[in-house]
């Protein structure tokens, strides 16, 4: 899902790199410094959970947990974000740096999306976690493939969707039970926002 | 993973400003990444490629960081083909643009530390909110390598199980939560010694001659463009 440099038009880049930083400012102003820490940790977990891969549909996939971030940071997710694809760019070449900005973008969309449905009331928490693990997931999928089609990659991406389709209910899943065992282990974390 | 925070040792462009070279790389494989036919990106790969050179890095790095973006680079170059036959000129170019894109920024990460990568978005006027949770991150990244390493030797101790991982929501959740409240520690710690939500910046040294010319020297992978 981390699209690579010499991909996209340069100027989707330089728009993308635009987007993101205003993004990051707006969603990142008046941090407190009580948050500052929690968000470095929770940018560094995001960072860690991502190296461990596991198998599906013959393939090699790794979590994104940007569902799951979204639930418990909202807005601030974004910046966190941003820095996780940052790390992933430059110590994994997950990603380009050119890129990052378009990446950004679309995983921290879909962050926001998922922080959204977390806050739908009246819903069972693993149903609106799985939801919003899906989606975290699934919606950033989505814009990539819309993108590789605006560039002029051709139609081919929408079997990539379908692949993506099983990592998003993977992640639906794993999000449904992570919030689960929050809400039982320390509540409080699932208020804070 | 801990490796991965060293930068490779010899580069010649280590001591450089690390915004030079964050503005002089990022400006070349944007160029790069503008290339309009093969013939103008033959010409910038082969400044690129002067570059590696000078920088005295092994091959072996080189090869190893193409390597990693060779299946997306690949599969978006298949589609490309598909799309296109018989025209393969744009899937061949948007094979050069990805490796030269990671050439090019290979170096940045090849020669700067982590801290001064961030000193230097910092100094490049990124927003602040970006800066303290890089530098946070960078910080924690290792220590929860090691929490998880020290979850996972708890749960082989336990079960004795060396097979197939289950409960994963949970782990990573545990994961999560203890992350959370190690957060919330060394927040209090912080704000207890006067943290007011930004990190001290060293004084930054002048920027001298070298750093100008290796960053007009990278922007000058986007001349070729101007006779495209």
């Amino acid at each position: 899902m981390h699209i690579a440099d010499g991909i996209l038009p340069p100027a989707w880049c330089i728009a993308g790199h635009a987007l993101s930083l205003g993004a990051v400012a707006l969603l990142g102003r008046r941090v407190e410094p009580w948050e500052v820490a929690r968000m470095g940790m929770l940018s560094a977990t995001s960072f860690v959970v991502s190296m461990i891969h596991f198998p599906l549909l013959g393939t090699s996939v790794h979590l994104g947990l940007f569902g799951l971030t979204g639930v418990l940071l909202g807005g601030r997710a974004f910046p966190v974000i941003f820095t996780t694809l940052l790390f992933q760019a430059l110590l994994f070449q997950h990603g380009g740096l050119l890129a990052l900005g378009v990446n950004a973008l679309n995983m921290g969309l879909g962050a926001l999306a998922a922080s959204f449905l977390w806050k739908t009331p009246g819903l069972p928490d693993a149903v609106r976690g799985a939801a919003a693990g899906f989606v975290g997931t699934y919606l950033p999928a989505l814009l990539m493939v819309g993108e590789f089609q605006a560039a002029g990659y051709g139609k081919g991406f929408a079997a990539i969707a379908a692949v993506y389709l099983a990592v998003a209910m993977v992640e639906g899943a794993l999000t449904a039970t992570a919030v689960t065992f929050v809400r039982q282990a320390k509540p409080a974390l699932l208020e804070s926002r | 993973m801990s490796g991965a925070f060293v930068p490779v040792e010899g580069c010649r462009w280590a001591t450089l400003d690390s915004r030079a070279k964050i503005i002089g790389l990022m400006g070349g494989a944007l160029a790069i990444s503008a290339a309009p036919s093969l013939l103008v990106l033959g010409v910038q790969l082969g400044l690129a490629g002067a570059v590696v050179v000078g920088s005295r890095l092994s091959w072996r790095w080189v090869l190893q960081r193409c390597a990693l973006v060779t299946p997306f680079a690949a599969m978006m170059a298949a589609f490309l083909a598909f799309e296109r036959a018989p025209d393969y000129a744009p899937s061949l170019l948007v094979l050069g643009k990805a490796y030269g894109s990671v050439l090019v920024l290979g170096m940045l990460v090849a020669s700067t530390p982590v801290p001064e990568l961030v000193a230097g978005l910092e100094r490049l006027r990124v927003p602040s909110v970006l800066v303290v949770t890089a530098s946070f991150t960078y910080r924690y990244a290792q220590l929860l390598e090691q929490e998880w390493a020290r979850m996972d030797r708890a749960r082989l101790s336990r079960s004795g199980r060396t097979g197939r991982q289950v409960a994963w929501g949970p782990r990573l959740a545990a994961l999560f939560v203890r992350s959370w409240d190690r957060a919330e520690r060394v927040a209090a710690a912080m704000t207890s010694r006067g943290f007011t939500g930004t990190l001290p910046l060293g004084q930054a040294r002048p920027l001298h001659v070298g750093d100008y010319a290796f960053a007009a020297g990278l922007l000058l992978l986007g001349l070729p463009l101007l006779f495209a």
